[in-house]
């Protein structure tokens, strides 16, 4: 072990105190104080907290920060060095169930508890899953592959590239469904630009992933991780979905179409909503209920099609009242080929933009409109400015979401930057990303506080 | 049933080595609730909304899970909160991440941990204790040490206190029926101390006095909460080999003597249980059980017992095992009128869900208990191959409610093996105790990964510390040692809102007995007459005692003239003021003996009323009429 081990997470002053009576993180030690005498294992600490306090975890369970400066003595009585490690239980494997396969992508849908220092251990390979979500067992038989371990923001077209292919190697050897565990931050960007990477898939693909960690009783992770093996092994949608709650109430999770999925709350249990257009349906992990029929069936061969071609010169700019031409600008200058605009209303900008976007579309930029108001279409000939701004090259995206048209953009630019050809692929729906019809309950924000939601609150499960 | 138990024999509980810690709650005094900004509010109404969740047991140490979490996570409840746009947002649903903690609440934990002497934590860390109860929405509370190693004065010597801890409330739990448990979300989040004491008290009397005395600490503080529920006690109670055991939620002191005492006696009788299981050779290797599924045979032949017959229609399973060896042991009478059977019973009333008592009978009952007919017991026991001293369990319900249920038994049989597992207990005022969940340890805790380390400034500590003033431990020395007020009246004196106008008395010398009886007996009287003497002002109490010390006006006028001047509406100082020009004793002697002769109650008070009523204004001449009366008394 060396040296930096020793003190992980501590600085200057504490590593000075530790060096002083040779003690270390993970000692058992009895430390004597100006306040007391304490026994207790010596912790590491967190990169960011400051310098000066030594973190111990009492025989109580409890952890206090002790002031390096009313330390008198510290006697370190024994040393058990944490290793954080899952023991693993071999997943069962029944013949006559489905195989299914999960790629990993970073986040933990699964985890336990080190007792003796509090941290959490994710849990990740078939063996560790099945030691936190037995259940999972029953479902099907579990192959896990981890791509990467990166935080969902940190996502992108590489990320995207790579877990496509894999896709695609797995359903080529013939797995009846793929699940795959993702951040929820970004995983409705991911759906997006799988849903057009992934094409004609033969089988499910569920995107899954967890609101509260599964340290936790409360935890979303093992149903949405059952709900998600379900709709892979025994599910007939065959198409790129998100499978998380449905309401904050753990009774069903919904299925999203990938291209019209929204993460829609920062922290909410249910809070991916489908944008414009019904769920395309409900799981248990008993039961998949349709709520849409128009979907893509499941197929026997293993025809997908892997199309991972990709430009990541594109840009999304989220306008506001006052921009300023030279946001535009700079787009233009720093060699962007693509730019989503999420406008006001159907579809606006100011009229000081007119200039850089004239600019861009003759240096053969393609600029689409989108709505900040995320339900709803672009509709840009409706008002004089619409109009204007489409004399200017800026194409109305219909009912695309933002995120969605700007991952549809990147890949579409990665085919061709010839810019009719562009205009013709980006509205040419490919998953769904373009619906001809809002259905009247495709748009449902209810208010709060009203007599009619307030009693609707009173009688069903949130 | 605790009559002719003294429950301060020191002797007897030393002998059986009785050892008692608390575990105090106490809600704290603040606008809002701990990790969120609800305001805090208990409220009667309609829930506003309703949501369903589970709690599922998270991996231990050797990454399986432990049997009895997993256990109780098969027969799963479904835990429904009940929730109210008032109080509740969502941070209680666990739908979005705490706050930072409430700086309010931190510095009256900081406080409270200086009223029993703790070393204030430098910095402190927030944890998360789980519990899988539903109790709740996290399924864990957060929860953070604040003091430790503190103590406080006790008799001649002192209560250590292990620690104090600031943590969020749970729910308040609304029902508990089969597999479904509802909660209330008013009381969630609100901020409490958890002051936890050593094992010191030595008698089940000390137990109570000094849960007493922890609460008249908090009170004397004026930032905790009060009303139902706003102080809860866990008692905890062991003796030698057996275990710790927590009895949660005594709602009221008087119960504490009992339950302590018969939860030592239970550890004692659990002990000679253990004893007896060695005795006939039963230990975790030799022991045997047998279950059986007699459901199919009871449908066919069908069954003429109350219980299976009721249990087969509502289309129940009937199951029973069969615990070789343990015949009689049953019937052990661990607590008065609760037996081992019983204990059994609470369990997997609570664990498998069976709460219809009785969940289970058994071959050791008289059979007006059990109420199967012999010809069919004599059935039963030859299909189990039954040999005394077996003995039969039966149950009967859900077909994995009664698996858990048998399994139970079980597990309940090899810890009576070890002698008393571990467990917390529901606490009734007949001072029994039930199950009530399996006893969590210290690996239940770790770190909130919610909230940053936070330090504990020497200004803050400096800043509270000065605003601490006459707290109960001062003022007790002070009432006790100097003012030498009797010990059972420095605790009203003490917690009285009076309190400054009565140390401001004690200090004139004004005997404790009197105040005591004018403003605690008398204020008690004139409340009753539906008088609000609450308002009288301090200053004006000060005159009338004053009046008292010169002998204008004598100790048994003083009801009247507070009764006069409440319902009045006059001034207490007016009324005195009033008392001008004293009345000659040899003017009043005539009517004294007058009224002496005419009323057969020599009563002073009557006395005195009659002479105020003659002379509504004139002050008395207190001091020659006592001497007159003490002389007449003399003969
Ligand atoms: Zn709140």
């Amino acid at each position: 072990m060396n040296n930096t081990d020793n003190f992980k997470g501590y600085k200057e002053d504490v590593i000075k105190v530790l060096k002083k009576f040779n003690a270390r993180v993970w000692s058992d030690i009895e430390i004597e104080t100006n306040k007391g005498t304490f026994t207790g294992v010596v912790l590491p600490r967190s990169e960011t907290a400051p310098d000066g306090y030594l973190v111990v975890k009492l025989i109580t369970g409890y952890n206090i920060g002790i002031d390096v400066n009313n330390i008198i003595n510290m006697k370190e009585t024994g040393f058990k060095e944490a290793h954080y490690k899952i023991p693993e239980s071999e997943f069962p494997v029944d013949e006559n169930k489905p195989n299914v396969t999960l790629l990993g992508t970073g986040g933990t849908i699964a985890s336990r508890l080190d007792y003796r220092t509090g941290a959490v251990i994710p849990a990740f390979s078939p063996g560790e899953l099945y030691g936190a979500v037995p259940e999972l067992a029953d479902l099907a038989n579990l192959k896990t592959i981890k791509l990467f371990g990166v935080f969902s923001e940190n996502m992108g077209p590489e990320q995207w590239i790579t877990t496509a292919k894999a896709i695609g190697d797995e359903v080529r050897n013939g797995v009846a469904g793929i699940v795959i565990g993702h951040g929820t931050d970004t995983m409705h960007h991911t759906a997006g630009i799988l849903s057009f990477m992934v094409q004609n898939s033969p089988v499910p693909i569920i995107m899954v992933g967890s609101q509260r960690s599964s340290d936790r009783p409360s935890s979303d992770a093992a149903f949405n991780l059952r709900c998600a093996v379900y709709s892979a092994a025994h599910g007939d949608i065959a198409e790129v979905l998100v499978c998380m709650f449905g309401p904050t109430s753990e009774k069903y999770n919904l299925l999203h179409r990938g291209t019209r999925v929204r993460k829609m709350h920062s922290s909410t249990r249910n809070t991916f909503r489908t944008i414009g257009d019904l769920p395309v349906a409900m799981v248990d992990p008993e039961k998949l209920t349709p709520i849409k029929t128009d979907y893509k069936k499941r197929r026997k061969d293993k025809d997908i099609k892997i199309d991972t071609e990709y430009n990541d010169r594109v840009a999304m700019v989220y306008y506001y009242p006052d921009m300023k031409p030279d946001i535009i600008d700079s787009l233009i200058d720093n060699g962007y080929k693509g730019i989503i605009i999420a406008g006001t209303g159907l579809g606006h900008v100011n009229k000081p933009l007119y200039p850089a976007l004239k600019r861009a579309k003759e240096k053969g930029i393609s600029v689409f409109m989108t709505v900040q108001t995320l339900w709803g279409f672009a509709q840009m000939y409706v008002y004089d400015t619409g109009r204007d701004l489409m004399e200017l090259g800026v194409v109305p995206a219909g009912n695309m979401l933002p995120e969605v048209a700007y991952v549809k953009l990147g890949w579409v630019l990665g085919h061709t930057t010839d810019r009719d050809k562009v205009v013709e692929m980006m509205l040419k729906p490919v998953a769904g990303e373009i619906t001809e019809r809002e259905p009247e309950n495709g748009y449902l924000i209810f208010q709060g506080g009203t007599p009619e939601i307030s009693e609707f609150l009173k009688k069903n499960f949130r | 049933m605790s009559k002719n138990i003294d429950f301060n024999d020191l002797k007897f509980y030393q002998k059986i080595g009785f050892m008692s810690g608390l575990e105090v709650h106490q809600q704290l005094k603040t606008e809002k609730k701990l990790f969120c900004h609800c305001p805090i509010e208990y409220l009667h109404n309609e829930p506003d909304a309703r949501i369903l969740r589970h709690m599922r047991p998270t991996l231990s140490e050797m990454g399986t899970y432990d049997g009895t979490a997993l256990m109780e996570f098969k027969t799963k409840k479904n835990v429904i909160y009940n929730l109210f746009t008032k109080v509740n947002c969502t941070y209680e649903m666990d739908d979005t991440p705490p706050f930072l903690i409430n700086t309010e609440a931190l510095e009256i934990a900081v406080e409270i941990c200086l009223l029993f002497n703790c070393a204030v934590v430098d910095e402190i860390h927030v944890a998360r204790k789980q519990y899988l109860d539903g109790s709740i929405p996290t399924g864990f509370q957060r929860t953070l040490i604040i003091g430790l190693q503190g103590w406080m004065p006790y008799k001649d010597r002192k209560i250590r206190i292990r620690q104090i801890s600031l943590e969020e409330d749970s729910c308040r739990e609304i029902s508990d029926i089969g597999h479904t448990i509802n909660f209330k979300g008013d009381r969630l989040g609100i901020p409490l101390v958890e002051i936890v004491t050593e094992p010191d008290m030595k008698t089940p009397i000390e137990v109570m006095e000094v849960a007493d005395l922890i609460g008249t600490i908090l009170r004397k503080s004026g930032r905790v909460r009060s009303g139902i529920g706003a102080t809860r006690k866990d008692v905890n109670v062991g003796v030698p080999e057996g275990t710790r055991i927590e009895i949660k939620g005594v709602s009221k002191l008087k119960y504490i003597p009992a339950l302590t005492h018969y939860e030592a006696l239970r550890q004692t009788k659990l002990l000679e249980l253990k004893k007896e299981l060695q005795i006939r050779g039963i230990n975790k290797d030799t022991f045997k059980s047998m279950i059986r599924n007699l459901t199919p045979a009871m449908k066919k032949n069908k069954t003429n017992s109350l219980y299976f017959k009721n249990a087969l229609k509502e289309k129940l399973e009937v199951k029973a095992i069969l615990l070789k060896g343990l015949g009689g042991l049953l019937n052990k009478e661990l607590q008065p009128n609760f037996t081992f059977s019983d204990e059994i019973s609470g369990r997997i009333r609570v664990i498998a869900c069976l709460d219809n008592l009785p969940n289970i009978i058994h071959t050791d009952m008289p059979s007006e208990k059990h109420l199967v007919p012999d010809a069919e017991l004599d059935e039963i026991k030859k299909l189990f191959g039954f040999e005394t001293p077996d003995v039969i369990v039966f149950t009967w319900g859900e077909n994995a409610d009664v698996e858990t249920a048998l399994n139970e038994v079980k597990l309940r049989i090899i810890d009576a093996m070890d002698g008393v597992p571990s467990e917390t207990r529901q606490a009734f005022p007949d001072g029994h105790t039930d199950f009530e969940r399996i006893l969590p340890g210290p690996e239940r805790m770790y770190p909130d990964t919610d909230h940053p380390a936070q330090q504990i400034s020497k200004e803050l500590l400096d800043k509270i510390k000065k605003n601490i003033k006459n707290t109960y431990n001062e003022l007790h020395e002070l009432y006790l040692k100097k003012l030498k007020v009797p010990e059972k009246l420095i605790k009203p004196f003490v917690l009285s809102s009076r309190e400054p106008l009565i140390r401001k008395l004690l200090n004139s010398k004004t005997e404790p007995s009197l105040i005591n009886e004018i403003l605690f007996n008398t204020f008690t009287y004139l409340k009753r007459c539906r008088l609000n003497p609450d308002n009288i002002q301090d200053t004006e109490l000060e005159l009338l005692f004053e009046s008292i010390r010169t002998g204008e006006i004598n100790t048994s006028e003083v009801k009247q003239i507070l009764k006069d001047a409440l319902q009045s509406n006059i001034k207490l100082s007016e009324i005195l003021n009033k008392l001008e020009s004293p009345v000659e004793f040899k003017q009043v002697k005539p009517e004294m003996d007058k009224i002496l002769k005419e009323s057969k109650e020599k009563k002073l008070s009557l006395l005195y009323k009659l002479l105020r009523e003659k002379y509504p204004d004139k002050r008395l001449p207190i001091k020659e009429i006592n001497e007159y009366l003490n002389s007449k008394a003399g003969k």
